[in-house]
């Protein structure tokens, strides 16, 4: 049973009851809220996911809702409530509940499962191939990501990059990619089939609105991905396509930099960073044209790569147990 | 938790850390209740460790075993860190010539006892002796610690009542360090005496240093006692109690002559340091609650000498209960806060004089009211990294 097969008033009771669950790659979510304003846009942003059982564990339950009779009557707000606690972030004004929820459902993927390394990056497929698009907040890889995805490339994710040390494949966590201010109507144009959901103004980053996740992202995302490029991507209008190479010291310093529990993993973090970034080929493209762009990543991951991989790479291939022998 | 659990049925928490052997016949909705329990508790580290040490990973789904895996990185984690500051404390302070003496999580992740194991730690505390803590407070300065920011009222609460320096914070690492010369606060009812500690402190195993030490085993326990029933509101209480519970194991486990000396001699040790009624809570609650193997004539012995007089023990059996095991469902047990405050103000009453108290409560009473940001929270790079994404 999937989502969208659901109708809006059995949403509507899931999220006021036992929540929404649904599996985004490794993580069962159980998404709960009793406003109804969110109804509509969960509805849609999460309609190729099936529906999990009731009856099994889940990973993370995330709602928002009014946590007080304050709350609910006197200020109009709402909170995240985690697993039936309130972390402790201030409450937020109600029209801003849609782009915090998701924000709450990445929150849990940013902070919790230190089972895995986490990257901050998106990551996209194409021939079993991926790309992973590090990038500072306004560097556009969520639009570059969104751009790929509508041209017939996987997402993985918008936001995470995601490994199981020792091992160096991508896992991914399909969820809806977040755009903001124009890069909204850059997509809208270049893909007018697009399916968003409504467009949120007035949060941090301005205006924000979500992609729907496709059915085949979904549909694979208990797939893993073997990584092959690492491309900064910076978005400048005016300018011609360019392509730099960067050192793989280089960026193994800024992708650390970014991560969200590096530290918390020490030395087996570093090694599995270090083996990621041995086995793909790194580089920066600054670009103003979102066709250009989509051109030259297609073009490099149907090349053979740059260089030979090394031993680490190779073991990868006869799977995490060799992989481990080797970081040994 | 012998036979396995219904489905429907709600799962408890302190069985599950008693015994994890019949974790693996545990249902989804049984887990739901079980690991948010160990996140509201602090006990999902523990729980972990014991799950792993009775062999039971393999049996377990692995989405859940994802958690238990997770909350391992983060306890060692804090191991690395704890050990790394330690190590650098030891530079600042080990050829200083006087004792230098690592106390509570420090201490049991150094000497790599149970209680270390699964364990979150945030701080490291040390005592040194009184007549040298100034010159400590030099020597560590000189390598980077400087006090964190309080205000003047917070300053002069640390240095007149409390039996430590304010908090000190490394300028590069940001790891906070608690500077002590006895343990429990001065202007308190109980006064176990500091000198006692010293004589009595043993080397750390491991750590190849003359002056670099830990407290002797009972005296560990009625520290940490002192510190859960004393000087704590039971805030952070069960991880509190997992440790007794982990030393009580470690220090009497066996039949052998040392297991002996140390039950015959730790309720008149307790006696000895002013902590007889800490030292009774402490081998009532993990008896009760966890099924810490007291002997009964030890159990016998400290009632005789530490238990309080009626009805104080059966309120606190009552808040205790409460404090220590939330509620397995959504709703709070009743009397949960209550109870949670009661201990708060009774940890207090327990630490000041009355008019001291009132006054003390009234100021932070008053702070809470002009909701004075908490300066003291340090956020590392990657919860920056965190709060930078968000979105509103």
């Amino acid at each position: 049973m999937y989502i969208h097969e659901l109708s809006n008033t059995d949403v509507a009771r899931l999220l006021r009851g036992p929540g929404v669950r649904a599996r985004m790659g490794p993580f069962v979510f159980g998404m709960k809220t009793s406003l109804s304003q969110l109804v509509d846009p969960i509805h849609l942003l999460y309609a190729n996911y099936p529906l999990e059982p009731e009856e099994d564990f889940i990973d993370f339950e995330v709602a928002v809702s009014p946590r007080s009779w304050r709350e609910r009557w006197l200020s109009r707000n709402a909170s995240f409530i985690i697993d039936g606690e309130v972390p402790s972030f201030p409450s937020f004004e109600r029209s801003l509940a849609l782009p915090m929820f998701e924000w709450a459902v990445n929150w849990c993927v940013f902070t919790r499962p230190h089972q895995y390394l986490i990257l901050h990056s998106a990551v996209v497929e194409r021939n079993g191939h991926a790309v992973i698009l590090p990038g500072q907040p306004g560097a556009g890889k969520s639009t570059l990501c969104a751009g790929l995805s509508l041209r017939g490339w996987r997402l993985l994710s918008d936001e995470v990059c995601v490994m199981r040390p020792p091992c160096i494949d991508l896992i991914p966590v399909p969820r809806p990619i977040g755009l903001k201010e124009e890069s909204i109507n850059v997509i809208r144009a270049f893909e007018p089939g697009v399916v968003m959901g409504p467009a949120t103004p007035g949060t941090r980053k301005g205006t924000v609105a979500h992609i729907q996740v496709d059915a085949k992202s979904v549909a694979a995302g208990q797939v893993s991905a073997k990584p092959r490029l690492i491309v900064f991507p910076s978005y400048r209008a005016g300018v011609g396509l360019s392509l730099e190479p960067i050192s793989k010291a280089q960026t193994l310093l800024r992708i650390a930099q970014d991560a969200f529990n590096f530290s918390v993993l020490g030395a087996q973090g570093f090694d599995n960073l270090a083996a990621l970034v041995d086995a793909s080929d790194c580089f920066a493209l600054t670009y103003s044209s979102m066709d250009q762009a989509i051109e030259k990543l297609n073009e490099l991951i149907e090349l053979e790569p740059t260089q030979p991989k090394n031993e680490m790479t190779h073991h990868n291939n006869s799977g995490p147990r060799a992989n481990a022998e080797v970081m040994a | 938790m012998t036979t396995p659990l219904k489905t429907s049925q709600p799962v408890h928490l302190l069985d599950a850390l008693n015994d994890p052997s019949s974790l693996p016949s545990l249902s989804g909705p049984q887990w739901n209740q079980l690991i948010r329990l160990t996140r509201r508790t602090k006990s999902m580290a523990k729980l972990a460790h014991r799950v792993s040490a009775a062999g039971l990973d393999d049996q377990l789904d692995p989405r859940v075993l994802d958690h238990l895996l997770a909350s391992r990185a983060v306890a060692n984690q804090h191991r690395r860190v704890v050990s790394w500051e330690a190590d650098r404390v030891i530079a600042a302070l080990g050829d200083a010539g006087y004792d230098l003496i690592f106390l509570k999580g420090a201490a049991y992740v150094l000497s790599d006892m149970s209680a270390g194991h699964g364990r979150l730690i945030s701080d490291v505390d040390i005592m040194v002796p009184k007549v040298n803590i100034d010159d400590a407070e030099l020597r560590l300065h000189a390598a980077g610690w400087v006090p964190m920011k309080l205000d003047a009222y917070d300053q002069r609460y640390y240095r007149q009542w409390m039996h430590e320096l304010p908090p000190l914070r490394h300028k590069a690492r940001k790891g906070v360090l608690d500077v002590h010369h006895t343990i429990l606060p001065e202007s308190g009812r109980l006064r176990p005496d500091p000198a006692k500690l010293f004589a009595a402190a043993i080397p750390i195993p491991g750590i190849h240093h003359p002056r670099v030490k830990m407290l002797a085993p009972a005296d560990m326990i009625l520290h940490s006692a002192a510190h859960l029933f004393q000087d704590g509101d039971l805030a952070g209480g069960l991880r509190d109690l997992l440790d007794l519970d982990d030393l009580l194991r470690a220090a009497g486990a066996g039949d052998d002559e040392k297991s002996g000396a140390f039950w015959r001699s730790l309720v008149s040790r307790g006696k000895e340091l002013d902590l007889h009624r800490p030292l009774y809570y402490a081998l009532r609650f993990t008896s009760r609650l966890l099924r810490t193997p007291v002997p009964q004539a030890v159990l016998d012995e400290s009632s005789r000498t530490g238990k309080p007089m009626a009805p104080v023990p059966m309120i606190m059996d009552l808040l205790a209960d409460r404090a220590f095991v939330p509620d397995a469902g959504q709703g709070k047990r009743w009397g949960a806060s209550l109870a949670r405050w009661m201990l708060y103000v009774r940890s207090h009453w327990l630490r000041m004089p009355p008019l001291l108290l009132a006054q003390h409560l009234g100021k932070k009473a008053m702070r809470r009211f002009q909701k004075v940001e908490d300066e003291t929270a340090v956020k590392t790079k990657e919860e920056k990294n965190v709060d930078a994404k968000r979105l509103a």
